[in-house]
């Protein structure tokens, strides 16, 4: 499989810029320019925080707008802070047509200053992304503190900024110029923390804060561009931050905004081998030894072959871990070749062994269709989902494989002449199109289940990581509120397998004709499973409130209660010129009687 | 009676509450496929294919299911035989429990 395309940028050595942190270069802040800096505020956007505290360190407000759908109500806001540079936190490739028409507002209202994006997307696809969003002055490839403070003086004093390292514009002839890309931070402590000023902590009903150890990942899946993005400009493929220093971090949200649960959002928190665990031992003995030692509960994530017991269990008793996302995508040996996981299934089973023997919860992402599926992949991913929490200890979600940009998947497709949609919205077609009628089927079956934040994984999701929670001044969910939350999780996972066996059974020996001319089963199976999801959601929602409700924590009133999606309400899901499927075949699917 | 209505009002505007949240922070969804282009046309979706309804649900008479009724009959006795099995489960954790209180 062909290497990303570094080459996009000239491979040209450069010295690297100095960027101070210290006291001494410290500058009175609103001294320099005036900044607003624009992105969702999902788990924090830790890299819009990061970059504020850079930028204020040396002396430019930063104000941070939350992105939402609306242009012109965003565009109007940055309008009203009267700034001198707009910085866009583009995380979501599909979002960049969004942030063109934000751009376009912005330009339509006025805004004369200096406008620049940045993000893993816009870092390796600058020429669509210069092309595309026309208003645009640059992008900030990769890593961006030190790129753009050093933009940020330029503009400041009137220097000309085209040759920073780091950027990329179109030049004069409206040619797309991408500079030579500056070497990543060496010393991710000479960063001051995240400015989380806006985040209101403490209107949570369990403050949670994000955070960063680390970043990067020297694992190459071919699904991934986290490796593509550290490995493009240099340096080290992972980078770790002192222990002692993300402790402080820890302490200062505990005490000060009353934070209790950490989210670790590095790529793989146990990355690099003994290096890697080394590491990790450490940060949780320095939390054992700290104030917060048995206050808080940690979640990391990392791959199935990284969980050793009793490294584990040392982050559990030590550091407070309590949930793990593991990065299993797919239960198939084939697949998981194609993906470049360097793993196999049983991998998956021992990890998920050892969470249970440590009373940790975890989820996992998992990508039942690739691009080079074949039914019995699937079939075999499918089956692998019931051994693997086939007893309800997490929640089975799936999806396919997307080749997003800067993926060694999305050079293969391109190269193979596979790549299908847009530059923002890229797609394929399965190798057999009757896989392609399934996987439609699967998105719009389960859009609600696998995809909303109403669905019965999110839902499950968040319910499992509650009941594992070992906080400061919250009861710790009893036994048999844990076994009710697998039972309800289990039947979720189970009847999701059984409706996925039988439409792969029904699209396998049909031919694609066929499937395309007579749906009648395959929608009769949407509606069973959102049927059967809808019964579940009762029971879950009855259950979830009435533990939150036993620990004086129910939820609050003032979420914007849409009465129109009620409690196990499918709404219709956004699909062209779909009808309505009224009721199960039959008619008698509720004469059973539950025990 | 009236104090069961309001505390059954609360109960079930926090269900309400709950389903409208965002449980964002604890971990990232599976990611929306935003660039699918769909494989069937609009019409598929769009067309009346739903199966007649058998008539009085019981007695059963299978003779008068089609395939597709039939086949979905045999899903719906899975998804209670789920559902039963993982009950089972529950309950009879929940004795081992006690047997060892």
């Amino acid at each position: 499989m062909a290497r990303i395309p570094v080459a996009l940028a000239p491979v040209v050595p450069v010295e690297r810029p100095d960027l101070e942190f210290t006291a001494s270069s410290a500058r009175e802040l609103g001294s320099g320019l005036t900044v607003a800096l624009v992105g969702f505020q999902d788990q924090d956007n830790l890299g819009l925080r990061y970059l504020k505290s850079a930028a204020e360190h040396h002396g430019h407000r930063c104000n941070i707008v939350t992105y939402d759908a609306n242009e012109e109500t965003v565009s109007q806001q940055i309008l009203q802070l009267q700034c001198d540079v707009v910085g866009l936190s583009l995380i979501f490739q599909y979002m960049a047509p969004q942030f063109s028409k934000l751009v376009a507002a912005l330009r339509r209202g006025g805004f004369e200053g200096h406008i620049t994006i940045g993000g893993h997307y816009p870092s390796f696809d600058p020429e669509n992304v210069l092309q595309r969003i026309p208003g645009l002055d640059s992008v900030v490839r990769f890593e961006g503190e030190a790129t753009f403070v050093e933009l940020l003086a330029h503009l400041e004093h009137g220097q000309d900024w085209k040759p920073i390292v780091g950027l990329a514009l179109v030049d004069q002839s409206g040619e797309v110029r991408m500079n030579p890309l500056r070497p990543s931070i060496e010393d991710l402590d000479i960063l001051p923390f995240p400015d989380r000023a806006e985040v209101s902590y403490e209107g949570q009903d369990l403050p949670t804060a994000s955070i960063l150890a680390s970043r990067g990942c020297p694992w190459n899946c071919s699904f991934c561009s986290i490796r593509p993005f550290y490995e493009a400009p240099g340096g080290a493929l992972r980078r770790l931050r002192r222990p002692e220093q993300v402790v402080r971090e820890m302490v200062e949200l505990h005490r000060t905004r009353g934070v209790v649960a950490f989210l670790f959002q590095d790529d793989d928190f146990m990355a690099t081998g003994p290096r890697g665990r080394a590491w990790a031992l450490e940060l949780a003995d320095a939390l054992g030894a700290s104030e917060i030692a048995g206050r808080v509960s940690l979640k990391i994530s990392c791959r199935s072959d990284e969980v050793d017991l009793e490294v584990f269990r040392r982050l559990r008793d030590m550091g407070g871990l309590t949930h793990v996302y593991l990065g299993v995508e797919s239960g198939d040996p084939e697949t998981l070749k194609h993906l470049r996981k360097q793993l196999k299934p049983d991998a998956h089973l021992r990890a998920a062994d050892v969470f249970r023997t440590l009373d940790l919860s975890f989820d996992f992402g998992y990508m039942v269709l690739e691009p080079y599926s074949t039914f019995a992949a699937v079939r075999s991913g499918v089956d692998f989902l019931d051994r693997f929490v086939g007893d309800g200890w997490s929640v089975a979600t799936f999806c396919r494989t997307l080749p997003y940009a800067g993926t060694p998947l999305e050079v293969q497709l391109r190269s193979e002449g596979r790549l299908l949609g847009t530059p923002f919205e890229p797609d394929y077609e399965f190798l057999d199109p009757r896989l392609d009628v399934f996987y439609d089927w699967l998105l719009y079956t389960f859009r609600r289940r696998n995809f909303s934040d109403e669905g019965l994984c999110h839902v499950l999701r968040a319910l499992q990581f509650e009941l594992h929670l070992r906080v400061n001044g919250r009861r710790p969910a009893t036994a048999v509120e844990r076994a009710t939350a697998r039972h309800l999780t289990r039947m979720t996972n189970r009847i999701a397998t059984s409706t996925l066996r039988g439409a792969l059974e029904h699209c396998e020996s049909t031919t694609i004709e066929a499937l395309r001319d007579d749906p009648s089963y395959l929608l009769a199976l949407a509606e069973f499973e959102q049927s059967e999801e809808a019964r579940i959601e009762v029971e879950v929602m009855s259950f979830y409130e009435s533990f939150r409700s036993s620990i004086g924590q129910g939820f609050d009133q003032h979420h914007g209660v849409d009465r129109h999606h009620g409690v196990g309400q499918h709404p219709r899901i956004d699909l062209p010129g779909t009808s309505g499927m009224d009721s199960l075949p039959g008619g008698f699917s509720r004469t059973w009687t539950v025990a | 009676m009236t104090k069961e209505i309001d505390e059954l009002r609360v109960r079930l505007d926090g269900m309400e509450a709950l389903l409208h949240r965002r449980f964002g922070p604890v971990t990232d969804p599976a990611p929306d496929d935003f660039g699918r282009g769909w494989h069937l046309p609009p019409s598929w979706w769009d067309r009346d294919w739903r199966i007649p309804k058998p008539g009085d649900p019981s007695p059963l008479d299978f003779s008068r299911f089609s395939r597709v009724q039939l086949q979905m009959t045999l899903h719906t006795i899975q998804a209670e035989r789920v559902r039963l099995d993982s009950m089972e489960t529950l309950v009879n954790e929940q004795m081992k429990s006690l047997g060892q209180g």
